[in-house]
């Protein structure tokens, strides 16, 4: 019988539930390979010891969560929640998708007032209430909630990017009236598969590449709809594009 | 259950070592990444992972911290064999030159990922779909596609491709 290395770095560490200890003590018992790596772990082991207090000052001084920075322009969770302009295929009533043979469009919702579509052939806008093409422009007027706006693209396989039509990649300053119209636009493409964009409200800058590093650091342990119900819980307004072919 | 980092540290710090020593097998510089690993536990959300627990999170954190270092190092033609990583074998004998060959000229870094949680970490196929977060039939698709890449660098008759067979 044989156990995991990781099975046994948890047990070395003192990691393991009860009924977990009793396997790899046993495969301990009758192993050779893990009996091996049991020794040479428990000779790192002692040197993680001796490392811990080392490391220790640096970790603990280093500066706080991101999500500390975000939250910190306050706004009340019940107001931030209902801002949520939850947008998705088979995940709400208020939908947008590319169907049918031509890639189309469909949006049906209540806040069509936020979201509005530029037209390519004659560059007029109106309120997503409607179809929309591939290839015409999403343009976005947001509630100003705070200082600053960083608005952050998530694909379903992991990917990032911001959105900020200065290309700058720091948050954008938000006006003092009551609604704010992000200048610049998405061009709808033919991306197949779920990209959802974030509204990250924030006192101060914040910086797209903190973020991008923050999201690939945890990719694997987060998935693109976890991060999303993450940052939803926590007041995060987000919308979501999906696209079908 | 919210855990300030310095919990955190303290309950994990040898098990987040031991998970990059054996990843880079180089002491001081497993010390290193582990300390980089707790660094971005502590600026990132750590308080706000639904469903996974903190051991599983700081563990693919440090899975992506040691993995991209080891990316960076063979990128700058450093050699992941030399004197850069003095002791081979320290951490047990999982450090094989045909895992440096692989990480210089052939994996990207979810297929490392994958190797590494499963020929480095030993762990099952199940075993590795609770890490990913995927279900075991993509496991099993993705080890597919990596045996292909695998056998192209080491050759058809690598030890690992019969272990990949499924």
């Amino acid at each position: 019988m044989k156990v995991s290395k990781m099975k046994i770095d948890e047990y070395v560490c003192g990691l393991l539930p009860n009924e977990e200890k009793d396997t790899v003590v046993k495969a301990l018992a009758e192993c050779e390979e893990c009996k091996a790596y049991l020794q040479i772990t428990q000779m790192s082991f002692d040197k993680a010891r001796a490392a811990k207090g080392r490391g220790r000052e640096r970790v603990l001084a280093s500066s706080p969560s991101l999500f500390d920075r975000i939250f910190k322009s306050g706004f009340q969770l019940s107001y931030a929640v209902a801002a949520i302009v939850f947008v998705g295929v088979g995940f709400g009533l208020r939908q947008m998708q590319l169907q049918g043979p031509e890639n189309v469009v469909y949006y049906k919702g209540a806040e069509s007032e936020r979201v509005f579509i530029k037209s390519v052939d004659d560059g007029s806008v109106r309120p997503l209430a409607g179809d929309a093409k591939v290839g015409e422009l999403v343009k976005f007027k947001v509630p100003v909630k705070a200082k600053y706006l960083l608005v952050l693209a998530l694909q379903e396989n992991g990917v990032v990017s911001n959105f900020n039509p200065d290309q700058s990649t720091k948050s954008i300053q938000l006006g003092s009236s009551t609604m704010f119209d992000i200048p610049g636009s998405i061009r709808l493409d033919n991306y197949s598969g779920q990209e959802s964009l974030y509204f990250l409200y924030s006192q101060d800058l914040l910086d797209f590449q903190e973020l991008k590093s923050v999201i690939e650091d945890n990719w694997g342990a987060l998935s693109a709809k976890d991060f999303g119900s993450l940052l939803e819980a926590n007041g995060v307004t987000t919308w979501s594009v999906h696209k079908l072919r | 259950v919210t855990l300030k980092i310095e919990q955190l540290y303290d309950q994990y710090f040898e098990f987040i070592y031991l998970r990059c020593v054996r990843l880079v097998n180089n002491p001081e510089v497993a010390e290193e990444l582990c300390q980089d690993t707790f660094i971005k536990a502590s600026k990132s959300l750590y308080r706000f992972v639904p469903g996974a627990t903190h051991k599983t999170w700081l563990y693919t954190i440090a899975t992506n911290v040691c993995l991209n270092w080891l990316k960076k190092a063979s990128n700058k033609k450093e050699s992941l064999m030399s004197e850069n990583l003095p002791e081979p074998g320290h951490s047990g004998e999982s450090w094989t030159i045909e895992w440096s060959m692989l990480v210089e000229k052939s994996l990207d870094r979810s297929e490392m990922q994958l190797f590494a949680l499963k020929f480095l970490d030993e762990l099952t196929n199940e075993e590795i779909s609770e890490q990913l977060k995927c279900t075991k039939r993509t496991v099993i698709n993705r080890l597919n596609t990596l045996k292909d890449k695998v056998s192209k660098t080491l050759g058809e008759d690598n030890p690992y491709a019969a272990r990949m067979e499924v």
